[in-house]
């Protein structure tokens, strides 16, 4: 068989000069399951400028939320993560954490060297605890990797609501809503 | 040209820049402008004929469109016993409108339009 024309790919695309006509494709990504290249077949036309492919990948990287951001914590319920790209920008749909506080990111890539990027970050927790809303990053040299991610209780905070005509001059009762 | 047996055998093997399997006709003529050989090459660019006398041959042979020269004309002198190769290079570069230069683009599956950070894509011609 003839040699392949070879496109280098660098964060999602690449360009080639190719002669039009009908091609197999096959890929070479690190950290991802070669074979699930789709599509496999592409013709290249004259007038087409751009075509797009997608591979799949499949490790599971495990998020385990707890208070204390230990193995032995108290599970975090609730706790809302996004994949996300080198940038923060967020792709597919949030994964939350479970009654045991964990959230499985699945369908990521690894490979034992040179495994690309994780990145993901956490957007929301149950209400009544603290988090990082930090992009985090992380590699997987095999299929499965548990990560410990704190999410500390919120804490205990002193509201004070006095008369605005009347310095100082606390209110008696009442009730302030934050939402 | 290289003389390298006594039986004759021409052998024309056509060679694009593009690393793509394509066919080309082949058409050989003798000095009194007879066609003596017509046909074309197989997916891999490649042609034999044999000739029956001495004599000087005009062996033409044209590519697809898409490729540069669109005819290629070559005269060799051959006999009976000529048993020889001829190569014939043919360019993809200069015929743009059959070159595109396209963009690519690689994204996770699962992940709807998350790139790739870094991998290669091959295409592998298939042969029409």
């Amino acid at each position: 068989m003839a040699r392949p024309y070879v496109i280098n790919i660098s964060n999602g695309t690449g360009s080639e000069y190719i002669l039009n006509g009908s091609y197999d494709v096959t890929a070479a990504v690190t950290g991802y399951d070669n074979d699930s290249i789709l599509p496999a077949t592409q013709v290249i036309t004259a007038g087409t400028d751009t075509y797009g492919f997608t591979i799949a990948s499949t490790g599971t990287l495990t998020l385990h939320v707890t208070e204390d951001g230990t193995a032995e914590g108290t599970p975090v319920v609730g706790a809302v993560f996004y994949r996300c790209d080198s940038a923060g920008t967020t792709y597919g749909s949030p994964i939350t954490s479970d009654s045991n506080g964990e959230a499985d990111f699945e369908h990521v890539p690894f490979a034992a060297s040179g495994a690309p990027l994780i990145y993901y970050k956490q957007t929301a927790s149950d209400g009544e605890h603290e988090y990082n809303p930090a992009l985090v990053n992380t590699t997987m040299t095999t299929s499965t990797k548990t990560i410990e991610v704190e999410n500390t209780p919120a804490k205990l905070r002193t509201i004070t609501l006095t008369d605005a005509n009347y310095a100082n001059l606390p209110i008696a009762t009442g009730t302030i809503t934050l939402s | 040209m290289s003389e390298t047996g006594k039986r004759g055998r021409v052998l024309i093997k056509c060679i694009p820049n593009n690393r793509a399997f394509l066919k080309y006709a082949i058409t050989v003529s003798n000095s009194q402008n007879e066609t003596i050989f017509q046909g074309n090459t197989s997916k891999k660019g490649i042609a034999e004929f044999k000739v029956n006398e001495c004599d000087v041959y005009q062996i033409k042979v044209e590519s697809q469109k898409c490729l540069s020269p669109r005819a290629a004309y070559r005269w060799v002198t051959l006999s009976p016993q000529s048993k020889c190769s001829l190569y014939f290079i043919f360019n993809a570069a200069f015929s743009s409108h059959c070159i595109t230069k396209p963009t690519f683009y690689l994204t996770d599956q699962n992940y709807s339009g998350l790139p790739i950070s870094k991998g290669e894509l091959y295409l592998w011609h298939v042969p029409m």
